[in-house]
């Protein structure tokens, strides 16, 4: 019995996860977790490594630009967030990043479009595409992102802001309300 | 040579475990929840029926009972029940290999064992415990304002919410019904199991085994001696075997008659 109640408290986290979304946000906590590196090209066709952000703090959601759903809540979270960071942190101390997990369909122009209608600048906040696709597999592994078409054309995938310090590691797992939260894990107030 | 039943529950387990089918099982929430994991356990159940009463016997002893196996058995249902081990077997080898053993191992073969042995009190226990986790389960997948499992559509939730709300009424429905209309205590599965385990050889006499051979034999006839008593009087002379009234009456004669 006692044996019982161990392998479920251990299966669950200390009954503190009982979906897979829960386990993985409380697992980054408990161990934050170095990301791949990614070859990206963003809504300008300027191509860059997310290695390159080493030094700054990176926000990451993942989108394809015809999502009608969880993805315009994901960058209207963006947009809040970037309204609220000081512009002379922004793009220096901290830069976000809408990554598309599908770049097939997600091209130049396409992540363009997808800026213009979300308010992305292109310095602070830039909208990309992985160019290798086992990259990017390796990338949602790590993050722990599940992508299922919906059968209608789309995905349906995980919706969350993924944080990324200083030394490229994923270090915390926020949910698209928990705005202010994020603000004072990046030592921003405002 | 092992028997039948054991052979057959392997034949399902080894079934089951081939990815093209586990594929297809795995593909739904619905046939994830409630067709896969309950196949799987079954596996485990038939294959300890399988087993000569005495090493069943034997393994309860060494448990210290019946509770403890199925004790093992609702908690290790209840984990993979949770929404993150269903995810969990779907995107992880490891944990798929793990339903594809603990299901069958912790599950099906407790209860198997357990479950002949249980006490009225503990058997509405694990009934009541299943009726409550599937009724929650459904709610909770039909409520929950976002997507449950990572591997599994919206409308895939939604689906599987309806079926286990569907199951925990109809299984509430059954066990009122057998509330109601059901055998009584004394005629309780339970109480036949045990006679069936114990057919009386060691504690009864000649005489007790006497009378519940005639125990028994009343209870088989009782339906011919109901129809009999309406049918008698216009069939007194029927003499053949299949009749109802002619096998009432064989049986007053073998069983009532003075001796």
């Amino acid at each position: 019995m006692l044996a019982g109640i161990g392998a479920l408290y251990a299966g669950t986290d200390g009954f503190g996860a009982f979906t897979a979304e829960g386990a993985r946000r409380l697992r980054v906590l408990r161990e934050p977790r170095p990301v791949p590196d990614l070859a990206l090209e963003d809504q300008s066709g300027r191509r860059f490594r997310l290695g390159d952000y080493r030094g700054r703090t990176v926000l990451v959601e993942l989108v394809y630009t015809r999502c009608e759903t969880l993805c315009r809540s994901l960058a209207t979270a963006f947009r809040q967030i970037h309204r609220r960071v000081p512009p002379e942190a922004l793009g220096r101390d901290v830069a976000l990043l809408s990554v598309s997990f599908d770049p097939d369909r997600d091209d130049v122009p396409s992540l363009a479009s997808y800026a213009r209608l979300h308010g992305a600048d292109g310095t602070g906040w830039r909208v990309v595409r992985p160019l290798d696709e086992g990259e990017l597999e390796r990338f949602l592994d790590a993050l722990g992102v599940v992508v299922i078409p919906d059968g209608r054309g789309g995905y349906e995938h995980n919706a969350a802001i993924h944080l990324l310090d200083r030394n490229g590691h994923l270090v915390h797992i926020a949910d698209l309300d928990e705005v202010d939260e994020l603000f004072a894990r990046l030592g921003l107030s405002s | 040579m092992p028997p039948r039943s054991s052979v057959v529950a392997a034949a399902l387990w080894l079934l089951l475990a081939q990815p093209p089918l586990r594929g297809w099982l795995e593909a739904t929430m619905t046939r994830h929840m409630l067709v896969d994991i309950p196949l799987l356990a079954a596996t485990g159940f038939v294959a300890a029926r399988g087993l000569s009463a005495e090493r069943r016997a034997l393994l309860r002893r060494a448990a210290g009972g019946p509770v403890p196996f199925v004790l093992v058995a609702v908690l290790t249902m209840s984990y993979w029940m949770l929404p993150r081990a269903l995810d969990a077997a779907l995107l992880d080898p490891g944990a798929g290999l793990a339903k594809l053993v603990t299901l069958p191992l912790l599950v099906g073969a407790p209860l198997g064992l357990g479950w002949e042995r249980l006490g009225p009190i503990a058997r509405g226990f694990v009934w009541a415990n299943l009726v409550s986790m599937l009724a929650v389960l459904g709610w909770l997948y039909l409520a929950a304002p976002v997507r449950v499992c990572n591997g599994y559509l919206v409308s895939e939730q939604l689906d599987a919410g309806t079926w286990l709300v569907r199951l925990a009424v109809g299984f509430f429905l059954g066990w009122l019904a057998r509330l109601v209309a059901g055998p009584t205590p004394r005629d309780s599965t339970a109480t036949r199991i045990r006679h069936a385990a114990h057919p009386g050889a060691a504690v009864l006499g000649p005489r007790g085994r006497r009378h519940a051979r005639r125990r028994r034999a009343r209870r088989a006839f009782a339906p011919d001696l109901r129809r009999a008593s309406a049918h008698s009087s216009s069939m007194e002379g029927c003499r053949a075997r299949s009749c109802p009234a002619a096998r009432a009456a064989r049986w007053r004669r073998s069983v009532c008659s003075p001796r």
